[in-house]
């Protein structure tokens, strides 16, 4: 019974409107958008099929040791020791230590990278006619000895791993994908399109990227509705009527989290349903899952919603709601943008996992452990962050918890 | 069990600041005033007994539960703090049946406890009208219907008429003094009129401490012969004013009536005049030590 009066006090709020019209905007502008005609399928003879990750020593030992060189040269490194971004950098120490690796691994020597000033990154600039050109970048000439072999390789590039800390581009883990992508020939995309219709069923597919769209905004509005119902109590003047109530801590705080994970998901659940009767009309005569779509949603969306919610709550009991919401919008940010990899970047903790591509079926399927691990543990963090919640809400009931650190804008006795 | 609120010995700080200073009490059913001026730790002391502050020495029991016992002192306690409002968009009906389903009442028992309360609280016909739309004094009295909804066995009352019209005022003090013929009523306030209209039996705090407990009728008696009235010229009011209490003022043309406190018949015309709860109020702060010079 409190479980729906927390709901209706929800779906009854700006806050929640707000939140479905965004969710539904970006579901529009983005899956529908990408759901217009039906995959295409190869046609031989083609310009580009794309690209796939193949371990070709040859592709790959060039490709690394630039990229490691390059690395060297700017004095940062990519990682991802513990699935979060990190840029680093490293001390002189470690930096000789690599620099030794670089002249085994290039050729070039341990003066010549000290004295080279003149790097420059490959990448994309900005070209004088406004438009973006790609450029080589500039990077002291490499000569992999030829005495190198690719087990040597590989062992020298664990080594720079280690020094940059794990996680690195350089990684048994990365180096494959970072470093050695080969065109597909046409076999290969005909191989995948049909993996597409056959394992992935279409709706699987779809299913994918669907949750990619709406993770991006599930990993981040659900803040703003447990800010909007903490800080609902304080700015009604209710926060004392509510406190010297019989009900728990526990109980009270629980109801509201999973009443605000309920009334989120349904919006979800709808778009999903929308989602499948869209992907319907472009396969009219093949023989769909109807449950694909809202069955990848519980396991790929539920947790980020958790995660969310959990972290607004948590946050704005023991500061404010403000402070929620940067907080998580930085958290947000970070595992956004962290990661250029649009497709299968998940690690064991990453927030907002993306997948934004139809095909890739095997990327997903050879990281399934990794995603249910992931999943778990942010579910598992979740309820943690609540319960944590209940406690510091109880202490403050009982006027034991007193912030001082950040501005609590809940009313002061004035005896 | 009992029907009594021990309070023994106990202290409250905020920080370094005490707040609470040994503080003992024992009130039995009926309605106690809880005097003192704004500061006087009136709201600290009825915290600590709805158990939304701990306290740091001493003990409290209310009706035989010790205060510790956080949950059932809740189930226990109605209370109305001074400064409270309720979620504006949700109807009266609504705010009470949501306040009842955090007080574990059952959806009959809410019924039935919120169509008797709206009736008493003369809110019937206010029941689907929405929180904001409320005037002061209806809110107040929908304060007093949430606090009474699971049939508290003590209700505390924190500063309620504070912005009351006189009418709404009057209303709402009836509405107490019915209330506490079942139960322990206590009623906090810096209005000595509040307390003059419906309380016999009062505990005056200043500093954190009880400085007086007893009935209005005692402290009149403390102040009889203390209180009287001179009538002068209007610029000798200025030497009044340092040299007594004034405890009251009437300016007609160029004289003035002063009502002032002193422990003797002062040497100047002056005439005894039997005290009011204001007088003895005053006169008590003042025989305590108490800075009283900022007087009328």
């Amino acid at each position: 019974m409190l479980f729906l009066k927390e709901c209706k006090k929800i779906i009854f709020s700006l806050v929640f409107v707000i939140y479905c019209v965004v969710l539904f905007g970006f579901y529009f502008t983005q899956f529908a958008n990408d759901c217009k005609k039906p995959l295409e399928k190869p046609i031989e003879g083609q310009t580009d099929y794309g690209t796939i990750e193949k371990e070709v020593p040859e592709i790959m030992m060039p490709a690394a040791i630039e990229g490691l060189v390059g690395e060297y040269l700017s004095g940062e490194f990519s990682a991802y020791p513990y699935g979060f971004y990190k840029c680093v950098k490293l001390k002189e120490k470690d930096r000789k230590k690599l620099a030794e690796i670089i002249t085994e691994l290039s050729g070039i020597t341990k003066e010549t990278l000290e004295k080279f000033d003149d790097y420059e990154p490959s990448g994309y600039v900005m070209g004088e006619d406004g438009g973006l050109a790609y450029t080589d970048g500039n990077i002291p000439e490499i000569n992999i000895p030829p005495t190198l072999t690719y087990d040597d390789f590989r062992e020298l590039m664990r080594k720079a791993d280690k020094i940059i800390g794990g996680g690195s581009k350089y990684s048994d883990e990365n180096i494959i994908g970072n470093f050695s992508r080969i065109p597909k020939t046409y076999e290969d995309a005909l191989e995948e399109w049909e993996r597409f219709y056959n394992d992935d069923k279409i709706t699987g597919a779809y299913a994918r990227l669907f949750c990619d769209y709406l993770g991006i905004i599930v990993s981040t509005l659900p803040v703003f509705l447990a800010v909007f119902l903490s800080e609902r109590d304080k700015s009604s003047g209710m926060r004392q009527l509510v406190y010297s109530r019989k009900i728990t801590s526990a109980r009270l705080i629980f109801t509201r989290y999973f009443s605000l994970v309920f009334t989120m998901i349904i919006p979800v659940f709808i778009t999903a349903l929308l989602a499948f009767a869209n992907v319907k009309k472009i396969y009219p005569d093949n023989e769909l899952d109807k449950f694909a779509i809202l069955k990848t949603a519980v396991y790929w969306l539920i947790p980020n919603i958790m995660a969310s919610t959990a972290a607004g709550m948590l946050v704005t009991e023991i500061s404010s709601g403000l402070i929620a919401i940067f907080v998580q919008g930085a958290w947000w940010f970070a595992s956004i943008f962290a990661s250029s990899e649009l497709t299968g970047s998940i690690r064991n903790f990453t927030f907002v996992m993306r997948h934004n591509s139809l095909l890739g079926y095997d990327i997903f399927q050879n990281e399934w452990h990794t995603i249910v691990f992931n999943r778990l543990f942010f579910t598992v963090i979740s309820l943690l962050a609540v319960l944590l919640t209940a406690v510091i809400f109880e202490m403050k009931r009982r006027g034991v918890f007193n912030v001082k650190l950040f501005k609590d804008r809940s009313r002061k006795s004035k005896a | 069990m009992e029907n009594r609120i021990e309070i023994s010995h106990v202290d409250k700080f905020y920080g370094r600041k005490r707040a609470l200073k040994d503080v003992t009490l024992t009130i039995e059913q009926g309605m106690l005033g809880l005097l003192g001026r704004n500061g006087a730790g009136k709201t600290t002391l009825m915290k600590c007994l709805a158990a939304l502050h701990t306290i740091q020495g001493g003990s409290i029991s209310v009706c035989g539960i010790p205060i510790e016992n956080a949950r059932e002192i809740r189930s226990i306690i109605g209370y109305l703090p001074q400064d409270f409002s309720m979620y504006p968009t949700m109807s009266v009906w609504e705010s009470l049946d949501y306040l009842g389903l955090l007080s574990g009442m059952d959806k009959t028992l809410r019924r039935e406890r919120i169509e008797m309360l709206l009736k008493r609280v003369n809110l019937e016909e206010q029941r689907h009208k929405r929180v904001k739309a409320l005037s002061g004094g209806m809110k107040r009295r929908l304060g007093i219907a949430q606090a009474l909804l699971h049939d508290p066995k003590t209700l505390i009352v924190d500063e309620p008429t504070a912005g009351l019209d006189p009418e709404e005022r009057i209303r709402f003090r009836n509405l107490l003094c019915e209330v506490a013929e079942e139960r322990i009523v206590i009623l906090s306030t810096h209005i000595v009129g509040d307390i003059e209209a419906t309380c016999e039996d009062i505990a005056v705090m200043n500093g954190g401490e009880i400085l007086w407990r007893g009935t209005v009728s005692r402290l009149l008696e403390n102040t009889n012969g203390k209180v009287f009235t001179i009538n002068a010229e209007k610029k000798y009011l200025a030497e009044i004013k340092k040299r007594f209490i004034v405890t009251g003022m009437l300016v007609q043309n160029e004289y003035v009536t002063v009502r002032i406190i002193c422990e003797d018949k002062p040497g100047i015309k002056a005439n005894a005049t039997p005290p009011n709860l204001e007088d003895a109020y005053i006169y008590c702060l003042y025989s305590n030590g108490c800075d009283v010079s900022g007087g009328v």
